[in-house]
């Protein structure tokens, strides 16, 4: 009497994995042999400086490029494939500022994989649309124009627009460029609110947005270096940065590190 | 002012012109708004001169080759698509500067029609009416060619308005999303092409991007949706072709121009006394909230 093996249980695959990724404009390598995993459901800060990579990687992510070689993976499937369980927060829009457009129009945007075909948005497409708004405390701005927005309320609604999609993985490049310390506080408030449903990879080239909610730092410099974000230190950063940093730890009782 | 109203309604061109302004007003209504919003209007002149090219060849070869269905609209049709097509193309996958294309096909597009409208024999008015327009002498069959091109760009550009509201609001987030960016940036392009020749009818070649853009570009001032700008632009079209058709015909001035100075002249109003417009819109709103 055979009995059938017990099914083994498959954990999900990693919510993005790059292997060997290498990537060149012309022949000048902008990524180099790059070996990355982030796991689900962890809050990861992709930092750097300025051309080191970071926006390069993200593309690759979102499948707008791709590798010259390697390969990677978001949520077990080639980017594009992902796309739909992507939500993607830009550092500002390409518009200009006096655009005709309200805010439910802007989160109504996410939803165009979901409402291809022609004809307005469902009311199912708009209900989804409240609760984004409803998630990033803007419901009672639905219907003003979304050109008299504040900076920090320009970048909550297009955190909405993102997560009308239900997104499972949430990229935010550059969100606290334009942002007051207000702005950032109130910011920070909301990505903790959020890490409890979805995978977040935040890029900066600002090391201050490294605060104790993350988990994951992931320096690039052409190559690429995961630290656990209580571990990172100075020799990582000035490493990466190749200068003179100061290190404040938020919400830790810790002084200061300083190097020159 | 009686005897006016008296030839208006005797008169048995008008009808035609003003049908061919509301045609126009239609697609300008539409293409016009997202032409302003995508900030593509030095596009949208490339493709107007470059239209004379293709309009000079087609009534060269009705004229000198005997091609009677050859009219200068068809030549035209092909020649703003074309540049449509290229600009576009050239856009996206050249690394050649767009500006310094649009100002070549521009230039040359210009160049070819006057040269083959040169080696036409016949009557050399013909010129001036493309340079111009021709909306006081606007035949039946032009009339329902333009109904042709204009239930496409009606269709076309409201069957679409999600996506292209995303391409001209966010073009490298809708990127990200997966909306084929460069099918929707030519599709756009093409129907700016055909708002092009509905517009080189009323107004000419000349003054086609100020008709595109004014009444867009007016309409913004006031609305709080693209598709509500879109609106009030189809009507402001239709205000000004209709008003200047007429004025033009009573006054036996060039309709164009009387169009486009009525267009301009709104245009600079609403702009003068947009602060104030602009602060009450915010208290209403405000109030709303």
């Amino acid at each position: 009497m055979s009995t059938n093996p017990a099914p083994e249980r498959c954990d999900p695959p990693p919510a993005i994995s790059c292997h060997g990724v290498t990537f060149r404009y012309s022949a000048r390598p902008v990524l180099l042999d790059v070996n990355l995993e982030i796991p689900r459901g962890q809050l990861t800060v992709l930092m750097g400086p300025n051309g080191g990579g970071k926006t390069t990687l993200l593309k690759l992510i979102t499948g707008i490029i791709e590798p010259t070689a390697g390969q990677v993976r978001v949520l077990g499937k080639r980017p594009k494939q992902a796309r739909s369980k992507i939500g993607y927060v830009p550092q500002h829009t390409t518009s200009t500022n006096n655009f005709p457009v309200t805010v439910m129009d802007v989160v109504l945007m996410g939803r165009l994989q979901q409402a291809r075909l022609p004809g307005p948005y469902s009311r199912g497409d708009k209900r989804h649309a409240v609760e984004a708004l409803d998630a990033v405390n803007m419901q009672s701005a639905a219907h003003r124009p979304f050109s008299v927005l504040s900076g920090g309320q320009r970048q909550r609604v297009l955190i909405a627009r993102a997560l009308v999609s239900r997104p499972r993985l949430l990229l935010l490049d550059e969100p606290t460029t334009h942002l007051d310390r207000r702005s950032e506080v109130m910011f920070f408030q909301l990505l903790q609110s959020l890490h409890k449903k979805m995978t977040i990879l935040l890029v900066t080239h600002d090391i201050s947005l490294v605060s104790s909610q993350v988990e994951t730092v992931v320096c690039v410099r052409r190559e690429v270096e995961t630290h656990p974000a209580a571990q990172l230190n100075l020799t990582s950063l000035r490493e990466t940065y190749g200068t003179g940093i100061n290190l404040f730890r938020h919400g830790q009782d810790l002084p200061a590190e300083t190097s020159r | 002012m009686s005897s006016l109203l008296r030839q208006l309604a005797e008169s048995q061109v008008l009808p035609f012109s003003l049908a061919a302004g509301v045609l126009a007003s239609l697609a300008c209504g539409i293409v016009g708004s997202y032409v302003v919003v995508r900030r593509i209007s030095y596009v949208a002149g490339g493709m107007a001169h470059c239209v004379l090219g293709g309009m000079g060849l087609a009534y060269y070869l009705n004229r000198v080759a005997g091609i009677p269905w050859l009219q200068p609209l068809h030549g035209a049709v092909a020649a703003a698509l074309m540049a449509a097509l290229t600009i576009g193309l050239v856009s996206l996958r050249s690394k050649e500067n767009e500006d310094t294309v649009i100002s070549a096909l521009w230039a040359v597009g210009m160049a070819t029609g006057v040269l083959f409208i040169a080696m036409t024999p016949g009557y050399s008015s013909d010129l001036m009416s493309f340079l111009f327009g021709t909306i006081s002498i606007v035949s039946r069959g032009t009339l329902y060619l333009l109904a042709c091109l204009d239930f496409v760009v009606v269709v076309v550009g409201a069957a679409f308005y999600k996506q292209f509201l995303a391409l001209c609001f966010d073009e490298d987030w809708a990127r990200v999303r997966g909306l084929n960016v460069e099918f929707y940036y030519l599709l756009l392009l093409c129907l700016t092409a055909l708002a092009v020749i509905l517009l080189v009818q009323v107004v000419g070649l000349i003054m086609t991007i100020a008709l595109l853009t004014l009444p867009a570009a007016t309409a913004r001032r006031f609305s709080l949706h693209l598709w509500q700008m879109m609106l009030m632009a189809i009507f402001l079209g239709t205000v000004f072709t209709t008003s200047g058709t007429v004025l033009a015909y009573g006054t036996d001035l060039p309709a164009g121009p009387v169009i486009i100075l009525l267009a301009a002249g709104t245009y600079l109003a609403v702009m003068m006394g947009g602060r104030f417009v602009h602060f009450g819109a915010e208290r209403l709103h405000s109030r709303k909230d």
